[in-house]
């Protein structure tokens, strides 16, 4: 109502306050959205964190800033960048920022004069000319850093996530016999169970598989289906909808084409259990399908071993090519990084976004950028 | 005492098999309310009797010595016409059906309080709509003062004291409910739509407070004199609609609302000479319809950094105050020792608060893709009512009729409406029409 | 003689429950949980066989003929609510605000009668409605079904000295409307859109039934029959908003867009009770009260809105800017049932009269209530969250004879306290790609408040 009217009301009416409701705070949640883009008053450029046209910044990978305080917005992240490199034209690599409230990035465009620092190049001959898709885990007191190439997946370690030291070679190599790697392992996402087990769960083909090691050197492949006699994925391609099956506007599965770039994040549930959540991007149509559509899925199982359940939608699906999911939680909060399309320029550009959760909760205005990575 | 008990059966029966078929307005303020009131040209402030004291003048309900429970049943039909270019003659409205409950407690305090305090409660219910609220495009013909106010579930409780020397004073409230919230629309990623609905009924209140002075003359007879203020009682309609989380679309966060009903602030003063068997009463009543802000509420306001921006707003009708006058008489005939009739009548005038001349309303028009302005066709007209009613009286029982007829004093209205920025046309309207309202109320004293 | 009075008494009885056919908003929601007056309150509500005083008109409105005296009641009671999820403080919403009422009794044709008033005003809203995601976790019988006003008047008739008989009947109020919205939308500058709109909403009259039956087998034993009927509290919305979509000056539509929005909801459910209730007193200074509640939770309606949206927004010559995607008209949610299976509430309650003086009296009470949850386990989708609940209640009550002179009558001053306990337990979820996922819900609720009642 105008204020204008309600003082004029006000001057012989008078009403109950009509306070609003709560009774919503701290629910429960798994943690894995749904998500929702992040907005222009929560992030300079929202929904991007990480954003410039030349690096092309993908593939996003992230750890806890200050892993012993859970309540700390403080995080680190690792992404692919294109560098210069010659006569090829670029290369990829490894670079490491950080922010102190999870958004504001340092080196993104609007942070002027500062450009995340590279910290993994391709040097090794099995490696090729480039690596990617990171995936960073603290163990004991080291950071592993795993990352993909030419040959496999590769592991460099570093005491200060800054200065790493690579592994002579794959420590998860094409191995013919798996039927289903119809291509080289790729896009590791590795994670310490909270019973101290070790787990990597990779793509190749247009499958996820999983992989256990006691040491984060030595692994070897998992079985999801151990009644077959193959070794089998934990999470293969979506069915399609059945024909007449679809309501009206309702679109069809999101992953029927392939699953790939596998985020893994267990956790401990209310009464104890193991719980393994995975975030992964989906999509409609084949490898090599040009332009087809992605989302970013959630699929979980109960215990330490078995093939995932997934969830039938997406979890965050801006429509904009998003892939390679990486989540961050902190007091409740989740927030999930991906690579999104930057649709400012022609051609689109690909950065690094944001989505929240849980959706309906509000985050303050974006902080200071850091002054370094 | 057999025919008593047959005669309350069907009162009893008739009001609550009465069809529920939707009423209208705030029934006090245009009909009266009570058992003899609404019969004696809606006076009260010096005459009220039993609970209708509660709303016509607290103060009189220190009066009270039997405890009195009574049932009431009303209805009012509505002819209202609207004649002139593009207009169509009768505006049909829904008839307003309502029941009434009373209750009037003399609170028996000992010492110096005795006799001196009581306590009323008058409850009035549309039989199916609590309230309405119809807050139409001011293009559409409507009459936005009458009908509609009379769908409103109103509750008035009021208590009187008697401080000697023929004073009285009284307060108390009425009280009605508004309704206030919001509406989220949003698809998840799977594309499916799902609503946060978040709305609240919230209690209005407007303060009734009177007194009353009888006067030490004309002894044994009674002269008194009475006031009443009654706070302004508007209820409002508010529910948000946010669907901006439907489409990457910015679609704008709607305010869907309104002043669904509205009961001006008020002085009512009246004199009374009671005879007994004859009481009389002449009233008048101010009533401040300048701060009248009109039903209508903006869909979007301006925000704080753009006070002039282009979204549209409602005409600014500019509602004058008024003035009613109320006469009324009643005659009390003893039939029997134990039976006594009464014949009532009356009269007031309630002139209309709407100006002859409305200024033009805006719209967008799609058709044009330009705003456009629009005729503001409010109706109303002064109503003048004549009002009569009976009563019979056998203890422990009471059984009140009356019936109303509400001439609308013919006018003619002009409506100005163009396109923006051009000298604009204008067309006229003649207003008329009756409404009739009839009610029965049964009181038992206990 | 008797036989006259009682058929009167009968007719009477008939005629006036069948003529209330007025709308008395009354909920028992917060009273179910928290009980009416303080009395009532502090002996576990177990109350229906030997209420009489104003909270007869929620206990049971055949108590009000008992009254000897007319009498008016004050009081005031918060309730707070600690529950949580996960440990976390789900802050579900306090509810408090006054409580009150009337009786008055006569006599009516020989027959002893009453009229009653009862009523709980909150705070802070008459009522609200919720209508929440199935999925959202929510304390479906605590978060929003006690924020309802209750008023009640009853009245009930006493023809023989030991049986009464009352009732009345109750409503809540629905609300239905329709929304027409039209104008042009500037999509790069918002809040300058020309829009308008009209809006017809009624808010309905939902009414029914309450009645109950109090049998005196002898001075220290009688019985109680009290039946509450079902009611559902609705919002009934209809929206459309058609017109022009544009990009900065009127005059250069971008296209034009047709929204239409229809959400029905059943947020409040109250469903139908049977009480059967006993008062017994074993000693003069002692009583001893049973009740149990039958309470039809298996009719119980899921409080979730149904949806239809229909989204039609023509893409406009020469495509969609770059910077918006195309919009879809969104599915509507299937809404999965809530199921609840009906249950059967022992109260048990007890008052002693400690102090016995000309002047005064004293009171002690005490109550116990086990409200078992009557929702089944939320392995699904939906969580609709709830415990078993233990309440235990105490009070005491002072009672003031001829105060003064002013106050001819006697003078109560009733306090309670009640803290209910909601076990924790464990929510598992069968599928492990819920998105809300194990859950552990349980908590407390405090309950305190005070009542005076003036008798004349």
């Amino acid at each position: 109502m105008r204020a204008s009217r309600l003082w004029l009301l006000g001057l012989s009416c008078c009403a109950t306050l009509g306070g609003s409701g709560l009774g919503d705070v701290g629910l429960p949640t798994s943690g894995v959205g749904p998500f929702r883009e992040l907005v222009a008053s929560e992030v300079h450029d929202a929904p991007y964190v990480l954003d410039n046209e030349a690096p092309n910044y993908r593939e996003p990978a992230v750890l806890p800033g200050n892993p012993g305080d859970a309540s700390s917005a403080e995080v680190v992240l690792y992404a692919v960048a294109a560098e210069p490199a010659g006569a090829t034209g670029s290369r990829d690599v490894i670079v490491r920022t950080h922010a102190d409230d999870a958004r504001s990035f340092y080196g993104t465009s609007l942070d002027t004069g500062h450009t995340p620092p590279v910290v993994l190049t391709a040097s090794a001959a099995w490696e090729g000319a480039s690596v990617g898709s990171p995936s960073a885990v603290q163990i004991g007191g080291q950071i592993f850093l795993y990352y993909a190439a030419k040959g496999g997946i590769g592991l460099a370690r570093s005491p200060d996530g800054v200065t790493f030291a690579k592994e002579p070679a794959p420590v998860l190599a094409p191995d013919a016999t798996v039927a289903w790697e119809t291509t080289t392992p790729s896009a590791p996402s590795v994670a310490v169970y909270p019973d101290g087990q070790i787990r990597m769960l990779y793509a190749a083909g247009d499958s996820i598989g999983e992989a256990a090691s006691d040491d984060g050197l030595t692994w070897h492949r998992l079985d999801a289906d151990p009644t077959t006699p193959a070794i089998d994925p934990v999470l293969t391609p979506g069915p399609p909808a059945a024909p007449g099956t679809l309501e009206d506007g309702e679109p069809p599965p999101f992953d029927t084409g392939q699953v790939g770039d596998p985020c893994l994040a267990p956790r401990t549930t209310a009464d104890g259990r193991i719980q393994v959540r995975v975030l992964y991007t989906g999509f409609i149509g084949t490898p090599g399908t040009t332009g087809r559509a992605s989302a970013i899925g959630f699929a979980a199982r109960y215990g330490d071993s078995g093939p995932l359940v997934r969830q039938s939608g997406p979890v965050f699906a801006p429509g904009h090519h998003e892939a390679a999911p990486a989540l961050f939680e902190w007091s409740g909060n989740s927030m999930l990084y991906v690579q999104l399309d930057e649709t400012s320029t022609t051609p689109p550009y690909s950065a690094i976004a944001a989505g929240f959760a849980p959706a309906q909760d509000t985050l303050a205005g974006p902080g200071a950028y850091p002054g370094g990575p | 005492m057999r025919s008593a008990r047959v005669l309350l059966t069907a009162v009893v029966l008739a009001a609550a098999l009465a069809p529920a078929r939707p009423g209208l307005a705030s029934p006090e303020d245009i009909f009266g309310y009570g058992s003899r009131s609404p019969g004696m040209g809606a006076t009260g402030p010096a005459s009220a009797d039993g609970f209708e004291a509660a709303y016509a003048n607290p103060a009189l309900l220190a009066g009270l010595r039997d405890r009195k429970f009574t049932l009431g049943f009303q209805g009012a039909s509505f002819h209202l016409t609207a004649n002139g270019p593009g207009l169509p003659g009768l505006i049909p409205y829904d008839e307003a059906k309502g029941v009434t409950i009373g209750v009037a407690l003399p609170i028996p305090f000992g010492g110096i309080l005795k006799d001196r305090v009581g306590v009323g409660l008058a409850f009035y219910t549309p039989t199916a709509v609590l309230v309405r609220g119809d807050i139409l495009y001011p293009e559409t013909p409507q009459f936005s003062l009458l009908p509609d106010r009379a769908q409103l579930l109103a509750i008035v409780l009021g208590a009187g004291v008697d401080i000697g020397y023929g004073v009285r004073i009284g307060a108390g409230f009425s009280a009605v409910a508004q309704l206030e919230g919001s509406v989220v629309a949003a698809t998840d990623a799977t594309g499916h739509v799902g609503t946060r609905v978040e709305d609240q009924l919230i209690a209005v209140y407007a303060p009734i407070i009177g007194a009353t002075y009888d006067l030490p003359v004309g002894k044994p007879h009674t002269w008194r004199v009475g006031a009443t203020f009654r706070g302004t009682l508007a209820a409002s309609f508010l529910v948000s609609l946010d669907g901006s989380k439907l489409t990457s679309l910015p679609i704008p966060i709607l305010n869907i609302g309104g002043l669904a009903q509205y009961d001006p602030a008020q002085v009512a003063v009246e004199a009374a000479y009671d005879t007994k068997p004859l009481l009389v009463a002449v009233g008048a009543t101010y009533k401040r319809w300048s701060q009248y802000p009109g039903p209508l509420e903006p869909t979007l306001t301006c925000p704080s950094t753009d006070a002039s921006c282009s979204a549209l707003s409602p005409a600014s009708i500019g509602y004058h105050d008024t003035v009613a006058i109320h006469v009324g008489a009643d005659h009390a005939i003893p039939v029997t020792r134990s039976l006594t009739a009464h014949v009532r009548a009356g009269y007031f005038l309630e002139p209309t608060p709407l100006p002859s001349t409305l200024p033009a309303s805006t719209a967008y028009s799609s058709s044009t893709h330009a705003v456009v302005d629009l005729p503001t066709r409010y109706f109303d007209a002064t109503r003048h009512a004549i009002t009569a009613g009976g009563g019979l009286e056998i203890s422990p029982v009471t059984v009140d009729l009356y019936g109303q007829l509400h001439l609308l004093q013919p006018r003619t209205e002009t409506f100005t409406s163009g396109p923006v920025g051009e000298p604009g046309t204008s067309s006229q309207a003649s207003v008329g029409g009756h409404v009739l309202v009839a009610g029965m109320l049964v009181g038992v004293k206990f | 003689m008797a036989r006259s009075r009682c058929a009167r008494g009968l007719t009477l009885a008939v005629l006036l429950l069948a003529g209330l056919g007025v709308a008395r908003p009354a909920s028992a929601n917060p009273l179910d949980a928290f009980g009416f007056g303080s009395r009532g309150a502090a002996m576990g509500s177990a109350a229906a066989a030997d209420v009489q005083d104003f909270s007869a008109n929620y206990y049971n409105p055949a108590g009000l003929a008992r009254a000897r005296a007319l009498e008016v009641s004050l009081g005031y009671f918060r309730a707070d609510s600690y529950l949580y999820m996960n440990g976390q403080n789900n802050q579900v919403d306090p509810v408090h605000g006054l409580v009150g009422g009337l009786v008055a009794p006569g006599q009516l044709f020989g027959v002893p009668f009453a009229f009653g008033l009862g009523l709980h005003l909150p705070d802070q809203r008459l009522s609200r409605v919720r209508a929440l995601p199935q999925d959202q976790p929510v304390w479906e019988l605590y978060d929003n079904r006690n924020q309802r006003v209750y008023l009640a008047a009853n009245l009930a008739v006493s023809p023989f000295k030991w049986l009464q008989i009352g009732g009345g009947l109750s409503f809540m109020a629905a609300t239905a409307g329709s929304v027409d919205i039209t104008g042009n939308v500037d999509v790069l500058k918002v809040e300058s859109s020309e829009v308008r709109n009209q809006v017809s909403a009624d808010l309905t009259a939902i009414r029914y039934p309450q009645v109950g039956a109090r049998i005196a087998v002898n001075d220290r034993l009688a019985f109680a029959l009290v039946y509450r009927g079902q009611f559902r509290l609705t919002l009934d919305l209809d929206a459309t908003l058609a017109g022009d979509i544009s990009l900065g000056a009127a005059g250069t539509p971008l296209t034009t867009a047709l929204y239409t929005l229809q959400t029905d909801s059943v947020n409040a459910f109250l469903p139908q009770q049977v009480v059967v209730g006993s008062s017994w007193s074993p000693i003069d200074d002692l009583k001893v009260d049973l009740d149990l509640t039958w309470v039809n939770w298996s009719a119980y309606v899921a409080p979730v809105a149904q949806v239809s949206i229909n989204l039609d927004i023509p893409p406009p010559q020469g495509g969609w800017p770059a910077s918006i995607s195309p919009p879809t008209t969104p599915v509507a949610t299937a809404v999965i049932p809530i199921v609840m299976h009906d249950r059967v509430v022992p109260h048990v309650g007890a008052e002693w009269r400690a102090i016995v003086r000309p002047k005064y009296q004293g009171f002690l009470r005490a109550g116990y209530e086990f409200d078992q949850s009557p929702i089944a386990p939320q392995t699904g989708q939906t969580n609709y969250v709830d415990r078993d609940r233990h309440a235990f209640s105490a009070g005491v009550g002072v009672r003031l004879v001829k105060l003064t002179s002013v106050l001819p009558g006697d003078v109560r001053v009733d306090a309670h306290g009640q803290l209910s306990v909601l076990p924790t337990s464990l929510t598992l979820k069968s599928d492990p790609s819920d998105l809300v996922g194990d859950y552990t819900a349980g908590g407390h609720i405090w309950n305190v408040g005070g009542t005076v009642t003036v008798g004349f």
